[in-house]
């Protein structure tokens, strides 16, 4: 197993192995989850908030999931003040930083 | 919620002249008020300087970077008055005051203390659930692994305790400092523990009392852990009295000590405290040897490191029965759903280490700096800074505390001595000043019939 620790601000997208992830960000706590959509792979990293930020919505065919149940995917991650460490297997890592809505702050609740 | 919930979760709620009746019942307590001596001879003797309890709230939490604030120190200090009524203290040296025993147990204090406790453990650790998050799919392998990682660092940084008190321009004083900032633990060491081996937990329960049957020394005296941490004491010259250097813990030393029994006076924080004492046994292992040589480079071969090498023997076994036998088998036992607080017990005692080694460093940094300290002109005052003079009497003690700024402090009067350590003393005149940086601990004593002097916020100019 591989230890990474990297600054937060640093990215928000990455790829381990053939696997994506990006942050995504759940109250003060930092997921870092997979990218392609149980359903049919669409980007759930370009999806939208629902539910009071509760839910991500994909954007390909618009299944909702709870985020705490796309938490359960993700990679496991301590924050420790503006440090990420997260452990993978022994894959490469790359890490990059692309605009992603899903995590501006917006009226969330609205949408419930 | 039951209103007793509301109660301690929600103190706000609570009758605010209660609550304030709390706070003062229980630090206005002539155990915790002003002392005779910058010493405590007796175990329940706890100065917290009452007499600010009402320039400080602790209604709110405070930031990692507010730790060196006031009110850090005197919550700290509060709260390990409050945990340490749940254990027993005879004096080993001195007569037994029978009074101040009956008083520092007695009914009432008891029952202020538990009332302000939720408001003081939000205020000094709150700031952890903003410090440390736990996110994603952990299993206790991927946990093993991240562990192995962290420890594995800290065998291979070089010790910075080692480097300061080796480049301190008084090593063995410096040394005696950091014994004094273990003492408030380790003369009591593992008492915490000991509130969690009660109940019922199955197998992990006889692991955990087997850690504990070492720190106690299998009943035999001379094998406690803090007796031989005495003896250590002893040998380098200091008292080894419960709490006879009280007045010189800094904030985070007794952090370390109030986190353990913070996460284990409620048994709901039981995960994160075997994260916590996973951390701590495992990295001791590691650390205890550069203390040994941390002694070694300031007194010599004159003093025994009997203290660290048995930690550096034990905690390798402590360390693998704190995982192997307690946390894999809880874990096994009763699913992923307790890692993630296994796992933030372990970050956050490690970040308090982290905290208080740099507090330590920071306070010997300032003695030696003391060390120099040479009459000079007084610098010129920001204009409209806010000022206070005290005027005070010969003997007149002023406990120790820090200021939430740093501060310009200026002797008109008289004569005092500013005491930064046991070690650390400045013998001060009329006209003569010293520079007290934010966060600093010091206190005075009046030394002629009469002194005033005035402190001056070098921060806070209008
Ligand atoms: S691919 Fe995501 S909802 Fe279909
Ligand atoms: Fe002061």
């Amino acid at each position: 197993m591989k230890i990474t620790t990297l600054p937060l601000d640093s990215f928000n997208s990455l790829e381990v192995g053939a696997r994506r992830y990006f942050v995504l960000q759940n109250g003060a706590k930092p997921v870092i989850a997979p990218s392609e959509c149980p359903h049919r792979g669409g980007p759930l990293n370009l999806g939208r908030r629902a539910a009071c930020a509760a839910k991500l919505v994909c954007p390909w065919h618009d299944n909702a999931y709870p985020i705490h149940s796309i938490e359960r995917g993700a990679l496991p991650a301590i924050r420790r003040g503006d440090q990420i460490s997260f452990v993978t297997a022994n894959e490469d890592i790359r890490v990059w930083t692309e605009m992603l809505p899903v995590n501006q702050r917006d009226s969330a609740c609205e949408d419930a | 919620m039951s209103s007793v919930g509301t109660l301690l979760d929600h103190p706000s709620h609570t009758d605010p002249a209660l609550h304030k009746q709390a706070f003062s019942g229980f630090a206005s307590h002539s155990l915790f008020d002003q002392p005779q001596s910058f010493y405590c001879d007796s175990p329940y003797v706890r100065p917290v300087r009452p007499q600010d309890l009402n320039q400080l709230d602790f209604g709110h939490v405070l930031t990692q970077a507010e730790l060196d604030q006031p009110s850090h120190l005197m919550g700290q200090r509060l709260l390990l008055n409050i945990y340490e009524q749940d254990l027993v203290f005879l004096p080993q040296q001195g007569k037994l005051a029978l009074a101040e025993f009956n008083a520092f147990y007695d009914e009432d204090l008891r029952r202020a203390g538990a009332a302000i406790r939720p408001e003081l453990e939000r205020h000094v650790f709150g700031w952890l659930d903003e410090a440390v998050s736990i996110s994603g799919n952990w299993d206790v392998d991927a946990f093993k692994a991240y562990a192995d990682e962290v420890l594995d660092k800290i065998a291979r940084t070089p010790s910075s305790l080692v480097e300061h008190i080796g480049q301190s321009r008084d090593p063995a004083n410096a040394a005696r400092f950091f014994l004094i900032q273990c003492a408030g633990d380790f003369l009591s060491e593992a008492s915490a523990m000991a509130r969690n081996v009660l109940g019922n937990f199955g197998p992990a329960q006889s692991e955990l009392f087997k850690i504990l049957i070492d720190e106690y020394g299998y009943g035999v005296p001379q094998k406690k852990h803090s007796v031989i941490f005495e003896s250590l004491l002893a040998q380098c010259g200091l008292n080894s009295g419960v709490h006879y250097y009280w007045q010189f813990y800094t904030a985070t030393s007794l952090a370390l000590t109030n986190y353990f029994h913070y996460v284990s006076a409620n048994h709901r924080h039981f995960f994160r405290y075997l994260g916590a004492l996973f951390y701590t046994e495992a990295s001791l292992a590691l650390v205890t040897r550069a203390q040994a040589e941390a002694m070694r480079i300031a007194f010599g071969d004159t003093v025994g490191t009997l203290y660290f090498d048995e930690h550096a023997h034990i905690d390798v076994h402590h360390g693998k029965m704190a995982f192997e036998q307690l946390i894999r088998p809880v874990v096994a036992h009763y699913g992923k759903q307790v890692l993630p607080d296994i796992i933030r017990g372990f970050e956050e005692f490690r970040l308090l280490q982290d905290v208080a080694d740099a507090e330590l460093f920071a306070h010997i940094a300032w003695h030696d700096q003391l060390a120099d300290w040479q009459p000079q002109p007084v610098p010129p005052q920001p204009a409209g800074a806010p000022s206070h003079t005290f005027h005070e009497c010969r003997d007149d003690l002023s406990v120790t505390h820090v200021h939430g700024a740093t501060e310009l402090f200026v002797v008109d009067k008289g004569t005092l001595k500013l005491v930064c350590s046991p070690f650390t003393q400045l013998e001060l005149g009329a006209g003569q000043h010293v520079v007290i940086p934010r966060g600093m601990l010091h206190g005075s004593v009046i030394t002629a019939e009469h002194c005033s002097y005035t402190v001056t916020s070098l921060e806070h100019a209008a």
